[in-house]
């Protein structure tokens, strides 16, 4: 592509660059931002839930601390305690004749 | 309104204060910001945030710099934010379809023209304009604030925490880039 313009002019063509403006109303537009963003939070909120990368996300982490709390009783329903004969035992012993003061003359 | 008097009023968060903030602080933002985004709707709605990161964050401001460089910094943060943004959404842009983003059309945007720069010399800036987009970041900083919003060296070295020579070699640098850049796009 031949152009007219050497790299010096090219450099040179922001010199006495003015500048630039924003529309009308910036004010205005501003504090209807403000505003919009005060109310938006639970709406932008919820509109970030509603989108499926996090209701997935939600939902996997949902599974997950579920099926750790399932398994973690899974485990200890099945875990054998060594003091668990004991108790029994001493129960047993304890309530071995439920009847027996019944039976005392009085 | 005096700048001390401004800054307490905007710590106090009155709206009188708010509003002189923006109201001789707005062209300052915007023409920053555009420098970098080189795109007026993205510009105008980059430099509102800014004012809204003014409000929310001056309480942070200690007064150790002017308020006019504590905005330019705010405003070239927010800009050098946006861009690195969209430059991640470029990247994983062939996800968006998965996730249900808006269906935007990734489109080559056209030269940008910079309402400031006179008609005679629309063009060539149209063509800086891009070259300064491949430039390094801190080079794109101080040449953008430099040269697009007029502001002498020593200003530059405060807004970017630096020294004055330092922002010297960065424009330097920039300009010798610049040359290189255009000398590879363009048969000269």
């Amino acid at each position: 592509m031949k152009i007219k313009h050497t790299p010096e002019d090219i450099i040179n063509s922001l010199e006495g660059i003015g500048r630039a403006e924003p529309s009308p109303y910036f004010y205005t537009r501003l504090q209807a931002k403000i505003a919009k963003e005060d109310n938006g939070f639970v709406i932008s909120y919820l509109k970030l839930l509603m989108k499926p990368s996090y209701s997935i996300a939600v939902a996997l982490l949902f599974i997950l601390i579920n099926g750790y709390f399932l398994m973690t009783n899974v485990v200890k329903e099945n875990t054998f305690d060594e003091n668990t004969p004991n108790i029994a035992a001493e129960y047993v012993q304890q309530n071995l004749n439920p009847y027996e003061n019944l039976t005392e003359t009085p | 309104m005096t700048e001390q008097e401004l800054i307490i009023g905007l710590k106090q968060k009155e709206e009188g204060a708010f509003r002189e903030l923006v109201t001789t602080r707005q062209n300052l933002v915007f023409n920053t910001v555009l420098g970098f985004l080189q795109n007026q709707e993205d510009a105008e709605d980059v430099s509102q945030d800014v004012f809204i990161k003014i409000l929310e964050s001056i309480g942070q401001f200690k007064g150790e710099s002017a308020l006019s460089t504590w905005v330019y910094r705010v405003s070239v943060t927010s800009a050098l934010e946006f861009l690195r943004k969209k430059k991640r959404k470029k990247r994983f842009g062939f996800m968006s379809p998965l996730w249900g983003e808006n269906n935007e059309q990734t489109v080559e945007l056209p030269d940008f023209h910079h309402p400031g720069v006179a008609l005679d010399k629309r063009e060539s800036a149209a063509i800086l304009f891009k070259a300064i987009k491949k430039l390094p970041e801190n080079q794109q900083i101080a040449f953008i604030l430099n040269k697009v919003e007029g502001l002498s060296y020593q200003e530059v070295a405060e807004i970017m925490n630096t020294t004055l020579s330092a922002v010297e070699s960065l424009l330097h640098r920039a300009r010798t880039n610049l040359r290189e850049i255009l000398k590879k796009i363009y048969t000269l």
